[in-house]
């Protein structure tokens, strides 16, 4: 066979293909035997060296290339060497030009490739869009964005714009050699990043990178023994490996960074909390593989513990669903208020886990809003004067104490005056000293005269002398923007700035404006208390008396003078006379609003017209022509804006009468509605300082006060439950849910849609539980029967039973509802563990 | 089972306890809250480089690192590993940033090329060998250029015995340009035989037309024919078996330097965080 000769022919050549260049005929099969240089340059200008055998010059071409062209027999005899200058020459020039071999056309192929890609990264990493282009992917539409950019600066990002990776990276490929070649970052740099998640999602706790967000040592306490025992024998082989590799697991630090479960950059709509089942369970003591199988049961009875989930906590609304139910909603009278079922109060939103209350004005507030507005209260004393009696004011030698008819000392004053730093008469003591005299003033039930009567005078000057600087100050009024004296006073006593601005507002009502006491008062005299939204100032405190009056004229340097005039006399003796004088100015001028203003044409007095009337004043005319003392009293009195200022310095003059300008005012207030933010602020502020202020405390049992069964004092919380906190003493719940529950939720609005509430929400089996019916008011109380505010909330049972997980397992499984751990689990819980929220673990 | 088989067996078999173990350990390592990504990045990174050192390999055949077809050997395997820790590192789905979705690209594009070639290089050298008539690659030019020379020379030697054009112009017109370069290069690759099949099909039904003499030439060209067809079968199988490394190796400097380019970026972006 041919093709057999041909690789016997063939197998011994050598063709170069490890070289640079090969013989450039190779391609037409006619290849040269010398080939080229290594430089690429042919070296086989003919196709053989001629030798000289016998005098005569022979082809020397191998056999491989075709053998001698002179060879006898051959197609090519007729050619050979031909002989210049007696040399024999090759006959067949065979130059060309050589081309690289496949080796080295391969090799050319990977420097244009690499040098291509070297030059086009070099390219795109020093072009402005450096970090779009070495971004991994895009971000959550959260993170991607204007809003998120903005955010980001706003908050102390790094980057804008311009460097949008710099607002979350610490560093960035603009500063990467200095990144890279810089020393090792510490473990505290290595948070960083995280803290710059943390510029935003600042609602974390105060330690949002620890596990769960809580503090080591309370969530080792949550945990410690309370799990139940893990119900399979065996985890599954993913689990196992979960639990195996604890050589990645960060939670040796005690700090797991942001990064570690929220992994962005992978798109629009990437999720950035979903997690696996299993490496929820990667921390976990013992795992299990699913909520049918493995999970704890929610009620259980371990360790001395008891859960009746989902009821585990007391109630935020004093509401007996069952008292209501099958008693008073079956009153003939109530018919048209009853509810026909539990969305009449309970109302189901989409985005709100929990069914929100419809307003109190469509539920409650039908029956119970009357309690609210009940016409016979007369409003809480806020602030003023307390009554002393005559006797009492000169056993202590205090004839200038105003004469009040007030209530005794209020509790709201209590509060503030325990805010006096000069209380009593050694500064050094002032707090121990007013908890002695508070002591007594309980014992005598806040009655200061009790107190005089009964030898505690001193006590007595000690608090009275508080009040009047107290009073003092607030009828001093602050400048121009500076703080309300009431206010310099609530943050003495709770700690500056211990109260939000609202808050503060809500607080101090007409006084946040820092005006003076007096125009307070006369502002809102002049108003029904509807509105004046519930404030009402007392102004039958100090009327002008005769004595008090002629103090007043007495002071005037002018009068002075004039009294040595015999012809001034009369003059002198009207005018000092009070019940004369009165009568005289009442008929001529009428005061409204500060504003003078003549009766007798009803415009506004003008000076000249005042001049007159002062002219008719009774004795006037024996003035005129008198001596100096007598010219210069008639000047003064003729002078409406001086006789004006006097007289506004000395006297308050309103359609009530006339009052002494530096007597006392009391500032009452009565709730008008439901959700009074003036009675819910001063709740919230005693309610919170009731541990540490003994004045708050009885501040707080007034306004609570149960045992008070009339008016609205203490109607707030008859239905709004009290819990105990630790960090900041009682704390009232204003809504139906007083806290979430930190490490489970739940969304209502989906379950309600396909099923009945009373499927989940069964009544407690009267039978099974009639002691727990009866008690469920109990629970809100401190002890039972008593009216006491009860406030521990654990302390609690529900008339309603308890929920299993089978009513969950049902349709939650894998393939139906789903069974994914943070469908009912929270994470981060510490921002949700607000005092109250409820911690039920299993055994993590 | 013959030796080869147990080879490729355990080879296979060591690729897929590899395999296991990585994606077992990632997946362990993801769970229990740890970032695989660094350590898998680094070990492919470490497995391409070593890929890519088998070029070295064979440009300096004098270093004492093995036989060239233990490396092959290896390569083939580690290269199969290397897909495998691929998706293990980058999870199974498209990269959206332009230097991984690049990257991704090239990886994939090596690695298939890769396959392809393996494949190759397993089946052609027995499709040569089955055919028979090696030639060496680069000695096939010259071949041809001769069986040319012997079809040109029968064409003129035809009108000289038989005295007739006939053979000389059939040559000329249909058969010249066969034998003039390489043909029915797809064909060959493919295994498909209809060209020749056709080609020689078309001679004979000329050949009634012939007389003795004529038949005779006639024969002895279609001789050369399936010579021809032999040699373009050897030269289209041994050219392919060089060229697919013009787009294996390319591509891995490629890939190599965008991987360097990923760790920097990486790195930059990750160094303090």
């Amino acid at each position: 066979m041919a093709s057999k000769k041909t690789a016997a022919l063939y197998k011994d050549r050598y063709f170069r293909t490890n070289q640079k260049w090969v013989c450039g005929r190779a391609a037409i099969g006619n290849v040269c035997p010398r080939g080229p240089s290594r430089k690429g340059e042919c070296s086989g200008a003919y196709e053989c060296a001629p030798t000289c055998v016998n005098g005569r010059w022979r082809c020397t071409r191998p056999t491989e290339y075709g053998g001698p062209c002179d060879a006898p027999g051959t197609a090519h005899a007729e050619f050979g060497p031909v002989v210049r200058d007696g040399v024999g020459v090759c006959a067949r020039p065979v130059g060309c030009i050589p081309v690289r071999s496949l080796r080295s056309r391969r090799g050319l192929i990977n420097t244009i490739v690499t040098a291509i890609t070297l030059g086009l990264v070099l390219t795109a990493l020093g072009s402005p869009w450096r970090n779009r282009i070495a971004s991994p992917g895009a971000l959550t539409t959260f993170h991607a964005g204007a809003t998120f950019d903005t955010a980001a600066t706003r908050t102390g990002g790094k980057g804008a714009s311009e460097n949008l990776c710099g607002v979350c990276h610490t560093a960035t490929l603009d500063d990467a050699f200095s990144t890279l070649f810089s020393e090792a970052p510490t473990a505290e740099e290595h948070r960083t990043e995280s803290q710059n998640c943390l510029q935003c999602h600042d609602d974390l706790g105060a330690q949002p990178l620890a596990p769960h967000s809580l503090d080591a040592g309370i969530l080792a306490a949550l945990t410690d023994g309370k799990g139940p025992e893990p119900s399979e024998p065996s985890p599954s082989p993913t689990l196992a490996l979960a639990t195996a590799f604890t050589i990645g697991n960060p939670l040796s630090s005690n700090q797991l960074d942001c990064a570690t479960c929220h992994h962005e950059h992978n798109g629009r709509q990437y999720d950035l909390t979903q997690m696996d089942n299993t490496t929820c369970q990667a921390c976990h003591e013992n795992p299990f593989t699913g909520l049918e199988s493995g999970h704890p049961e929610f009620s259980s009875q371990s360790n001395g513990d008891a859960y009746s989930w989902p009821y585990l906590r007391r109630t935020g609304l004093i509401f007996d669903h069952q008292r209501h139910e099958n008693t008073h909603f079956k009153e003939e009278s109530l018919a048209g208020f009853s509810p026909t079922g539990c969305i009449d109060c309970h109302v189901f939103e989409s985005d709100n886990a929990l069914p929100a209350l419809a307003p109190f004005e469509k539920t409650c507030g039908a029956c119970h809003l009357k309690d609210i507005l009940r016409a016979s209260d007369d409003g809480l004393f806020f602030v003023g004067y307390p009554a002393l009696e005559k006797d009492a004011l000169e056993a202590i030698s205090a004839e200038a104490y105003p004469r009040v008819k007030e209530a005794p000392l209020s509790e709201f004053m209590l509060l503030l005056l325990s805010g006096d730093a000069a209380y009593g008469n050694e500064p050094a003591r002032s707090a121990e000293q007013f908890s002695e005299d508070l002591a007594t003033l309980t014992e005598f039930n806040r009655d200061l005269n009790e107190m005089i009567y009964e030898g505690e005078e001193d006590a007595a000057l000690r608090v009275i002398a508080s009040i009047e600087r107290l009073m003092d100050r607030l009828e001093a009024g602050s400048g121009d923007g500076d703080t309300a004296p009431l206010q310099e006073v609530l943050e003495s006593i709770t700690g500056s700035p211990g109260l939000e601005e609202t808050e503060m507002a809500a607080l101090l009502g007409p006084f946040n404006s820092g005006e003076k006491m007096t125009a307070i008062a006369e502002d809102l005299s002049g108003f029904h208390i509807v509105a004046a939204q519930g404030w009402s100032a007392s102004m039958n405190g100090s009327p002008l008396s005769k004595s008090e009056w002629s103090a007043a004229v007495a002071g005037v340097s002018e009068f002075d003078a004039l009294s040595e005039s015999t012809e001034a006399a009369a003059f002198a003796t009207w005018f000092q006379d009070f019940t004369a004088f009165r009568p005289w100015f009442e008929e001529s001028v009428r005061i409204a609003d500060g504003r003078w203003t003549s009766k007798s044409t009803g415009r506004s007095l003008r000076a000249s017209d005042w001049k007159k009337v002062a002219a008719n004043a009774p004795g006037f005319t024996a003035l005129e022509g008198g001596d100096e003392a007598a010219a210069a009293f008639t000047k003064w009195f003729q002078s409406q804006s001086k006789f004006k200022k006097w007289l506004s310095a000395n006297v308050t003059i309103s359609d009530q009468g006339w009052f002494a300008a530096a007597s006392p005012y009391a500032i009452r207030y009565r709730p008008l509605g439901h959700a009074d933010p003036f009675m819910r602020s001063w709740l919230d502020l005693s309610a919170r300082l009731s541990g540490s202020n003994a004045s708050a405390e009885r501040l707080f049992r007034q306004l609570a006060g149960r045992a008070i069964t009339s008016g609205t004092v203490g109607s707030c919380l008859r239905c709004h439950s009290v819990d105990s906190d630790s960090d900041s003493g009682l704390r009232i719940n204003w809504t139906p849910r007083p806290a979430r529950r930190a490490f489970t939720q739940f969304n209502h609005a989906p379950h309600q849609r396909i099923m009945s509430c009373s499927e989940c929400h069964a009544t407690a089996d009267a039978g099974d539980k009639g002691e727990s019916l009866a008690a469920y008011l109990d629970g809100f109380r401190a002890e039972i029967g008593s009216a006491e505010i009860g406030v521990d909330f654990t302390s609690f049972t529900s008339n309603y039973g308890a929920i299993d997980k089978a009513s969950c397992v049902r349709c939650h499984t894998p393939k139906q509802a789903g069974n994914r751990c943070l469908l009912c689990h929270n994470y981060h819980v510490d921002s949700l563990a607000a005092p109250g929220a409820t911690y039920h673990t299993t055994n993590q | 089972m013959s030796a080869l088989v147990r080879r490729r067996a355990s080879g296979l078999a060591t690729v897929a306890v590899f395999s296991g173990l990585a994606i077992l350990a990632a997946k362990g390592y993801r769970l229990s809250l740890g970032n695989p990504s660094f350590v898998t990045g680094w070990v492919l990174m470490g497995v391409v480089l070593f890929l890519a050192a088998y070029t070295v390999r064979k440009k300096v055949p004098t270093l004492p690192l093995g036989s060239s077809r233990l490396w092959l050997q290896i390569h083939c395997y580690t290269g199969l590993f290397s897909v495998v820790l691929y998706f293990v590192h980058a999870g199974l789905r498209l990269p959206s940033g332009l230097i991984e979705s690049t990257l991704g690209l090239l990886f994939c594009l090596v690695a298939l090329s890769g396959i392809v070639g393996l494949f190759m290089t397993r089946l052609f050298p027995r499709r040569l060998t089955s055919k028979g008539g090696e030639v060496v690659y680069e000695a096939i030019p010259e071949h041809r250029m001769r069986l040319k020379q012997a079809a040109d020379s029968l064409a003129e030697e035809s009108i000289e015995h038989t005295g007739f054009t006939t053979v000389s112009r059939y040559y000329e017109e249909q058969l010249q340009s066969f034998f003039a370069g390489p043909k029915n290069y797809v064909a060959h690759l493919l295994e498909v035989a209809a060209p020749r099949r056709r080609l020689l099909r078309e001679m004979e039904e000329k050949e009634r037309y012939l007389n003795a003499k004529e038949k005779e030439y006639f024969t002895r060209l279609a001789e050369q024919v399936e010579e021809k067809d032999r040699l373009d079968y050897q030269y289209a199988l041994q050219r392919t078996l060089k060229l697919w490394l013009f787009v294996h190796i390319p591509l891995t400097y490629g890939l190599l330097v965008l991987a360097g380019t990923h760790v920097l970026v990486v790195y930059v972006f990750s160094v303090a965080a």
